[in-house]
C-alpha cells in the first residue's frame, strides 16, 4: 500500500482528522514560542549545522575516539554493521548476563531494528517504558510519531486499553489518573528488571560519555536499578566536545515539544558502581548515505520530530501512514534511502510547502532532498508505470501549444462534476472564469501584429 | 573486530573529505542573559512544574521540615539537612530507595534559561534515589547560578563528572503529556521537585 492508500484510509473519518491535524499543530505552536524566547535562536541552528556538518566529514576519528574513551571508562563498545547484528549483539549480551526481564526507553534504532521481537521470540521480556510507547506496546501497534508515540489516540482508547491490561475503572479516561496506573505498573517493572536498554540523543567523543533526554525519568529508573545497560547508537549520533552538548539541548526539547529542556537531560560515563555498561554502535546503512551528496545531511537529524509537527501531509495523514518507524519528512528520506522499493510513495507525500525546512533545528534542507529523492526514485524507475506514463504524455502535450490549447477547450467544456471526480476529490475546485487566457489574450490582443 | 573494521572502511570511502567539511564552530558566542538571573531561574522553574523556596542558610531546616510535612512523607533520605525524620538506610541496594517518600539531594547550580539544576552522584548513596523518591528536594546555593546551558558547561562539577560518573540536568519533577498531549506532572519519577536556594 502506497503513503496515499493509507492516507485515504485516515481521512474516512475527517472529524478525527482534524483532530489529529490541531494536534500536531499544537505542538508546531508550542515550538515557536519557545523558540521565539531566545534571540540567538537562528544562530543555534546555523552553529548546530556545522557542528554536525564537521561530525560526518570526520565521522571515523570521531567514533574512534568515542569508542576509546568509553572504555577507558570501563564501557563495553560493540560495533553492529546492521539491524541483524544489533539484534545479535544485544540478544548476546542479555543472554551473559542471564537477564530475561528488560525494560526499554525511547530508541527508534531498536525499533528500525526490530529488536522487540526477536527478545520476546526469545524468551526475553521487554517492557517499553516511555507512556507513549508503553501504549503502543500494549495495543500491538508501532509509534506513529517519534517524540509522541501515541498522539494519534484519543484519552478514552488509552483508557479502554488501561481497563484492560491494568485493571483501571471502565470509563476512567482521565489522563492522570491514566498515567498514575502506568506508574504503578512500571515503578514495579523497574525494580524487577535484569536489565535496562536505552537509546543515545548524543555521544560525545571528546569524553566517551552519552547524553539520553527523557521527561519521565524511565531511562534513568530502566538503569539505575538494573545491573546491566545496554545503550543503542547510531554511528551519526556523536557531537565532538561536550561544550557542543549546550548548543544541541538547547535547540531539542524547545523543538520537540516547547519545553525549554527535558526534565532529565542525564550523562552516562561508563557503567553505574557494581554493574556495567555496554555501547552498540550501529550503522545500517548510514555509512553508505554518507556518501551520497545529495542526503547526507539528513544523518544531522536529531529526532527532534519537528518536521512532523509541522508538515500539512503529516498532520492530515498521520505516522501510520508512512508505514515506516520514523515517519513525516526526514523519515521519507531516511526510510527511503534504506528501503527504496518498500517506501517509493513517501517523498511524494510531500507538498514542498518548506515548513519542515523553516522548523528543523540543525538546518537540513529538507524539501529539497525531498524533491531529489523523487528524481532519484523517478531514475530508478521506481514510480508506478501508470505515473510514469501520465507524465510522459503530459510531457509531450503541454511540449506542443496546439495540443495544450485542444486540451484546454476540452476540459473546459467539460462537465463540472468529471472535473472534480478525479483530480479535485476533496479539493474545493475553484470557478473556472468565463474564458480561458488563451482566448482572453487573443481578445485583448487581437489586431496587434 | 570484523564489523568495527569494516564500518570504519565504509565511513572512509564514503564521507566527505576532512577538508570539505565546515571548521568547528568555536565554543565561544554572545548568548544572551537574562536581565535578572535569579527571577529568570525562578520564572522558568515553575513553569515546568517545579517549585522554589529561597531561604538564608538558618532556614534550610525549617523549610525542608514544612515539605516534609506538606508531603506527608514517613519515609525520608536527606544529604545532611535535618527532616524530623529518621533516615531511611540506602546503603545496600538501589531498589531500596523505592519506599522513600522525600529525598534531600544537593545540587551543584541552577540554569537560569531553564530551570534546570546539575545533580551528580556525589554525597549519594546511589543516582537510584533521585528517581524513585517520590518527592525530591535539591539543595542549591542562591550564588551558584549560571545564565544557559553555555556557561553550564564550563562549571567544575560538569567537568568532574566528565572524567568519570554519572550527572543530570533535572528539570522540574517527572512528567508526561503522552495521553492527548495533557500535562501530567509525576509520572514514573518524583511526583514534585522543590529547589530550595539558599542564600549566602
Amino acid at each position: 500500500m502506497t503513503h496515499a492508500e493509507r492516507a485515504t484510509r485516515f481521512q474516512r473519518d475527517p472529524a478525527r482528522a482534524a483532530w489529529h491535524d490541531r494536534s500536531l499543530w499544537f505542538l508546531r505552536e508550542k515550538r515557536d514560542r519557545a523558540s521565539a524566547e531566545v534571540p540567538e535562536w537562528e544562530e543555534l541552528r546555523a552553529r548546530a549545522a556545522r557542528i554536525k556538518g564537521h561530525v560526518l566529514a570526520h565521522l571515523d576519528d570521531h567514533l574512534e575516539r568515542f569508542e576509546s574513551n568509553a572504555v577507558r571508562h570501563g564501557a563495553v563498545v560493540h560495533w553492529a554493521k546492521d539491524a541483524g547484528e544489533l539484534r545479535d549483539i544485544v540478544t548476546g549480551v542479555l543472554r551473559e548476563a542471564g537477564a530475561r526481564r528488560v525494560v526499554k526507553s525511547k530508541s527508534m534504532l531498536t525499533e528500525e531494528c526490530g529488536l522487540n521481537p526477536h527478545l520476546v521470540a526469545r524468551g526475553v521480556e521487554v517492557t517499553d517504558t516511555d507512556l507513549g510507547e508503553r501504549i503502543q506496546q500494549l495495543r500491538g501497534e508501532r509509534p506513529s510519531h517519534i517524540v509522541m508515540p501515541a498522539i494519534h489516540l484519543r484519552k478514552e482508547e488509552i483508557g479502554a486499553l488501561f481497563e484492560a491490561h491494568l485493571g483501571t475503572a471502565p470509563g476512567e479516561c482521565d489522563p492522570t489518573v491514566l498515567a498514575h496506573a502506568a506508574r504503578a505498573d512500571l515503578r514495579r517493572r523497574f525494580l524487577e528488571a535484569d536489565a535496562g536498554i536505552t537509546g543515545v540523543n548524543f555521544g560525545v567523543a571528546e569524553t566517551g560519555g552519552f547524553v539520553v533526554c527523557t521527561n519521565e525519568g524511565n531511562a534513568d529508573l530502566g538503569t539505575a536499578l538494573p545491573p546491566l545497560h545496554i545503550a543503542c547508537m547510531g554511528i551519526e549520533k556523536l557531537v565532538p566536545r561536550a561544550a557542543d552538548l549546550a548548543v544541541f539541548l538547547r535547540l531539542l526539547a524547545r523543538s520537540a515539544t516547547g519545553q525549554p529542556i527535558t526534565s532529565y537531560t542525564s550523562h552516562f560515563h561508563g557503567p553505574r558502581r557494581g554493574g556495567k555498561l555496554h555501547i552498540v554502535l550501529v550503522d545500517d546503512g548510514r555509512s553508505a548515505l554518507l556518501g551520497d551528496d545529495a542526503f547526507r545531511r539528513s544523518l544531522s537529524c536529531i529526532r527532534c520530530g519537528a518536521c512532523m509537527n509541522t508538515c500539512p501531509v503529516f498532520r492530515r495523514s498521520g505516522g501510520h501512514s508512512y508505514d515506516a518507524t520514523v515517519p513525516g519528512p526526514i523519515g521519507s528520506i531516511l526510510e527511503t534511502a534504506r528501503d527504496p522499493d518498500r517506501h517509493a510513495s513517501l517523498p511524494f507525500a510531500c507538498t514542498a510547502c518548506g515548513s519542515c525546512t523553516d522548523v528543523c533545528p540543525v538546518g537540513i534542507d529538507l524539501h529539497p532532498q525531498l524533491l531529489e529523492m523523487r528524481r532519484a526514485l523517478v531514475r530508478a524507475g521506481r514510480t508506478p508505470w501508470t505515473k510514469r506514463l501520465a507524465m510522459r504524455a503530459a510531457g509531450r502535450v503541454l511540449a506542443s501549444p496546439a495540443a495544450t490549447a485542444l486540451l484546454t477547450r476540452v476540459v473546459r467544456a467539460l462537465p463540472a462534476g468529471w472535473r472534480t471526480r478525479w483530480w479535485g476529490a476533496g479539493r474545493a475546485f475553484p470557478e473556472l472564469p468565463v474564458a480561458s487566457f488563451r482566448d482572453e489574450w487573443k481578445e485583448r490582443h487581437r489586431g496587434e501584429p | 573486530m570484523g564489523s568495527r573494521d569494516e564500518i570504519l572502511r565504509s565511513i572512509r570511502r564514503t564521507r566527505p573529505g576532512p577538508d570539505d567539511g565546515p571548521p568547528l564552530p568555536p565554543l565561544a558566542g554572545s548568548w544572551t542573559s537574562p536581565p535578572d538571573r535569579l527571577l529568570q531561574f525562578e520564572r522558568q522553574l515553575r513553569a515546568v512544574g517545579g517549585e522554589l523556596v529561597a531561604v538564608a542558610p538558618d532556614g534550610l531546616e525549617a523549610a525542608v521540615r514544612a515539605t516534609v510535612e506538606a508531603v506527608a512523607a514517613r519515609v525520608v533520605w536527606s544529604a545532611h539537612v535535618r527532616t524530623g525524620r529518621r533516615d531511611v538506610d540506602l546503603t545496600r541496594a538501589p531498589h531500596d530507595a523505592a519506599t522513600v517518600d522525600f529525598a534531600l539531594v544537593d545540587g551543584a547550580f541552577g540554569v537560569a534559561e531553564n530551570g534546570a539544576v546539575w545533580v551528580t552522584e556525589r554525597g549519594l548513596p546511589h543516582r537510584a534515589v533521585l528517581f524513585l523518591a517520590q518527592h525530591l528536594g535539591v539543595v542549591v546555593s542562591s550564588g551558584r547560578l549560571v545564565d544557559h546551558m553555555h556557561a553550564a558547561y564550563a562549571e567544575p562539577e560538569v567537568a568532574a563528572v566528565e572524567r568519570g560518573g554519572f550527572g543530570v540536568f533535572i528539570s522540574g519533577p517527572s512528567k508526561t503529556a503522552d495521553i492527548e498531549q495533557a500535562l501530567v506532572l509525576g509520572a514514573h519519577g518524583p511526583r514534585t521537585l522543590t529547589v530550595y536556594l539558599v542564600g549566602e
